[in-house]
């Protein structure tokens, strides 16, 4: 073990939670065996935002920044993970990236279905810290009108996908909440698992008598849907004389319990401890949201294809997860306060892959990210820090920068649509000249130039400018003309933003 | 055996490509940097690629003309004149002996010697979205790999890298893109308000209906050359600072794609999108609406060297009075896609230019109760024409009511494994899924070699 390796462990204090402590252990010795160099610990700037983006998916504030630089408590990083916990953006952000995982977004992003959804994430779901076995059940279990029972709209949308009868749903529940690709047994066995065909149309069974109807209200242009547990319905395969019905059956050859409904049984039998599978899956989301990539590759797929880097800690992670009762904000706060996640982006020389998490990857914001860092940044927020939806702005984002498949994702995709966008498009460059803007207001509160050039640094890039920095725009800031005094520091605020610095996290 | 299964990415019968069992002999870490490396990049597999010479005159540029919707082909390329099923739509004769069309279609039936229909389409995708992404990518959708487009594989195998413009422009409408491969290879959509209800957010000051504008490639309001020069010196220096410590394939492309940003915004040939030295009477030949423009707008990019083009036209899911829309749509269709094969013709464009028509299904041969008719994957007709096609022929045929092919019938990776050997490209190269799967341009396609030879 290498002096600098040690030294990132003795650094592990004892105020760390124990389960911290597990993910700097087994992280670090991976570096050891493999004599992988790795980063320092973040600045305190460097750390504040991306915790920010990563919990609550907005900025810190320039006065956040300040406050937080100041403090000289030890412990300020762990009560700062607390803090953001507490505030609503956290239970928006979740419910957003949740929305994207269970339904994704389409042209029509946000539509009533996905309205009541997201409502229920948010108020229900990370609002309240629901456990996440409970949230998952309810996905999995509720019936009702799409516009009143917001998590029906998980299942819904799949009862009529990919031919009815339960294939879309038990495929979509399996990849979802286990990782597991059962679809895939549908039309022979499995080539990289140990699913059989049987098995695939015993999980569909769960399902088949899953269906949708419109609403059963007396008015007739009502178009609501409502999803309900019809008495009859099989799950089936072959054709012709071969065709058989398959009883629901869970993957490991289990029946299911008689006294439940066949959701029921399915969310009993997925959310017993012995599936791993269901507390590995989502654990490993949450890491490669954190970390830019999971300790298995790709995060819906566990199949014999795909090593994990870190089996031990994949499963430890998991069953202390299990133990605190699925509490999905232990879970954050445990991956917040390790130090392999509090690690400097600052990558260190010959550093090998990413899987060894040797120093915090540089990944792209997400549409959401991104859309709340512009108007943070330009300071186009009402009191309670949210973003307004200005005229479907994040809808374009999501359709500029956004793809379905990797919704929990950055996919900034490097584009030359998506570097004209912000270079000359509206968002930005209609703001950054409007008078009484963000902007003014920092010209108006700090008369000096080198005050400014600080402030705008922080609103953008959240952190202070360089030696070098400073040297090149103190300067340049001076050079407008009479009554154009305002157009230089607007050329800092066009470059500041078109920077990979503010583009991606790190 | 080939393997069918559309929905895991993979088989187990391709057996180890040589690339496999290079990587599995590396092991280790060092193995998956390797494997991380090359499967990122979606990169081909040079040592699999046994370039085949399938034709002399090879076309060196693409334009889909994309009917989204799905578009009857019994009203467009297969009528049935006298039947039940052929509605009132009239069959009129066309340059070539014995090859009649639908009379919606007459600027087109006079370059027929240039055109060749296949009217044996089958397939099995019956919904916009799986019929959708089956057209463009010529595969069936499936969960875990989003395969690259007609227009990104085009734009990776014939472009040209130097060129200032995009190698794949979308006039018109979204459509799919690079998906495993590098982004670089994603369609650059220009609003030419083609889709229903305009494609791209467009809510600009497009006063004059037909101008085909291209978005945010002017400096924003109050800055000039110098100042965005300035602003430009600046964020290099920021880029530099930033990559000396955090070097990664992200960074990269950000650079990559701020510089080519850059290039296309400068660039003299943006002149492409000026219509305005174009001959009136031609102008007027393709038609005043936005398809018209479009389809003039893509030869001008093609004599620029831009490798794919897609126009979109929409309002073909007829569902309801189908041969009014049908006819309605036709007025543009016609005279701009007419228009288009002539202009190239007579320009001598015509052999290195690949033109596709299509849509995602054709429409049951029964009409239904609102005159209208449904989705049919079942049988329909598509049309080819010019650089390294056969003009002059029909290929396939369906029976007397258009219910069933009747003859030869070719599926949709038939047709990308025809589009392909068209462009010179060998259908059967394979490209690497991020997953490290090797995927094939065309999913076990055969091409029509009655329309290549």
């Amino acid at each position: 073990m290498s002096l600098a390796t040690l030294a990132f462990l003795l650094l592990t204090q004892e105020s760390q939670p124990a389960g911290s402590a597990l993910i700097d252990q087994q992280i670090s010795k991976t570096w050891a065996d493999a004599v992988v160099p790795h980063a320092g610990p973040s600045d305190d700037a460097e750390f504040l935002r991306r915790v920010s983006l990563d919990i609550v998916g907005v900025l810190p504030s320039p006065d956040e920044i300040l406050e937080f630089l100041k403090d000289p408590r030890p412990d300020k990083r762990a009560a700062k993970i607390d803090q953001l916990l507490t505030r609503p953006e956290y239970a928006h952000a979740w419910a957003e990236l949740w929305e994207d995982v269970l339904v994704g977004y389409d042209q029509q992003s946000r539509n009533d279905s996905n309205k009541a959804l997201y409502t229920w994430l948010r108020d229900e779901v990370f609002g309240k810290n629901l456990p996440y076995d409970k949230m998952v059940s309810a996905l999995l279990c509720s019936n009702g009108i799409n516009t009143e029972v917001g998590p029906v709209n998980f299942l819904l949308r799949l009862t009529r996908k990919d031919g009815g009868g339960g294939v879309a749903m038990a495929s979509k529940a399996s990849k979802t909440f286990m990782s597991t690709q059962i679809q895939c047994a549908q039309c022979h066995d499995h080539p990289f698992d140990r699913f059989t065909q049987d098995d695939f149309y015993g999980m569909v069974a769960f399902f088949a008598r899953t269906k949708a109807k419109k609403a059963d209200t007396m008015d007739p242009k009502d178009k609501r849907m409502e999803l309900y547990d019809d008495t009859k319905g099989e799950a089936s395969m072959g054709e012709g004389k071969a065709k058989k019905t398959v009883a629901p059956r869970f993957l490991d050859e289990i029946a299911p319990p008689q006294d439940l409904s066949r959701r029921q049984a399915f969310v009993k039998l997925m959310t017993r401890p012995e599936n791993a599978n269901f507390a590995r899956s989502v654990v490993n989301r949450y890491w490669a949201r954190f970390f830019g990539r999971g300790i298995i590759e790709p995060v819906d797929d566990f199949s014999n294809r795909f090593k994990p880097s870190h089996p031990e800690l994949l499963d430890r992670l998991s069953k202390e997860f299990v133990q605190q009762g699925y509490d999905m904000a232990w879970l954050v706060r445990t991956i917040a306060n390790s130090r392999s996640y509090q690690l400097s982006s600052r990558r260190p020389e010959s550093a090998s892959s990413e899987r060894f998490f040797s120093y915090s990857a540089t990944r792209p914001l997400t549409p959401e990210q991104l859309y709340m860092s512009l108007m943070g940044a330009l300071g186009i927020v009402d009191g309670e820090g949210v973003a307004k939806n200005k005229g479907g702005l994040l809808t374009q984002f999501r359709q500029r920068f956004g793809e379905e498949e990797t919704a929990d994702r950055g996919v900034f995709q490097g584009t030359i649509t998506q570097a004209l966008y912000i270079m000359n498009g509206p968002l930005p460059n209609g703001e950054i000249p409007r008078a009484n803007n963000k902007l003014d207001k920092i010209l108006k509160q700090f008369p000096a130039a080198e005050d400014r050039v600080d402030r705008i640094f922080l609103s953008v890039l959240c952190r202070l400018p360089s030696a070098r920095e400073r040297a090149t725009y103190v300067p340049f800031v001076k050079t407008g003309a009479p009554k154009k005094e305002k157009e230089p520091y607007e050329d800092l605020y066009w470059v500041l933003l078109n920077s990979s610095e503010f583009l991606f996290n790190h | 055996m080939a393997h069918d299964c559309k929905d895991c990415e993979g088989t187990r019968r391709f057996g180890l490509s040589r690339r496999d069992v290079l990587r599995g002999s590396l092991g280790g870490f060092l193995g998956f940097a390797f494997a991380r490396q090359t499967e990122t990049f979606g990169a081909a597999l040079p040592e699999l690629l046994l370039p085949q010479d399938t034709t002399a005159k090879a076309a060196k540029s693409v334009i889909v003309v994309w009917l989204g919707g799905g578009p009857s082909t019994l009203d467009l390329w297969d009528p049935k004149e006298g039947r039940e099923t052929g509605g009132p739509t009239k069959a009129i004769d066309t340059s070539v002996k014995g090859i009649q069309y639908a009379d919606n279609l007459p600027t087109i039936a006079k370059v027929a010697e240039h055109v060749s229909v296949i009217r044996s389409m089958v397939s099995r995708e019956g919904s916009h979205e799986r019929g959708r992404y089956l057209l463009h990518t010529g595969y069936v959708p499936t969960g875990t790999v989003v395969h690259p487009s007609m227009g990104s594989i085009s734009a990776m195998e014939l472009g040209n890298k130097k060129l200032d413009l995009p190698n794949f422009i979308s006039l018109g409408g979204s459509t799919d893109g690079a998906g495993f491969l590098p982004p670089e290879f994603n369609p650059f959509a220009v609003d030419a308000g083609g889709g229903r209800g305009g494609g791209g957010g467009g809510k600009g000051p497009m006063a004059s209906s037909d101008v085909i504008k291209i978005s945010n490639v002017s400096y924003p309001n109050g800055v000039d050359k110098n100042r965005f020069r300035e602003r430009m010196k600046f964020l290099q220096e920021q880029e530099a600072d930033f990559e000396k410590e955090h070097a990664s394939e992200e960074v990269t492309r950000h650079k990559t794609a701020y510089e080519k940003a850059d290039r296309l915004m400068h660039t003299p040939l943006l002149e492409a999108f000026d219509l305005g030295k174009e001959k009136p009477e031609l102008v007027k030949a393709y038609g005043e609406g936005k398809f018209g423009r479009s389809c003039m707008l893509a030869r001008r990019l093609v004599e620029r060297g831009v490798a794919f083009i897609e126009i979109s036209l929409g309002g073909w899911d007829t569902h309801q009075d189908n041969f009014n829309k049908v006819s309605s749509n036709c007025k543009q269709l016609d005279p701009g896609l007419g228009t288009l094969i002539r202009d190239l013709q007579e320009k001598r464009m015509l052999d290195k230019t690949l033109i596709v028509c299509m849509g995602e299904f054709g429409r049951t041969p029964k009409i239904n109760a609102n005159n209208g008719r449904d989705h049919y994957p079942r049988a329909w007709s598509m049309m080819l024409a010019g650089g390294g096609i056969q003009g002059g022929r029909v290929i396939g045929a369906t029976d007397k009511d258009g219910v069933e092919v009747k003859e030869r019938p070719v599926t949709v990776p038939d047709l990308f494994a025809t589009v392909y050997s068209a462009l010179g490209v060998d259908p059967k190269k394979k490209n690497v899924s991020p997953l490290g799967r090797p995927i094939a341009l065309s999913d076990n396609g055969v091409a029509v070699k009655e329309l290549l030879t």
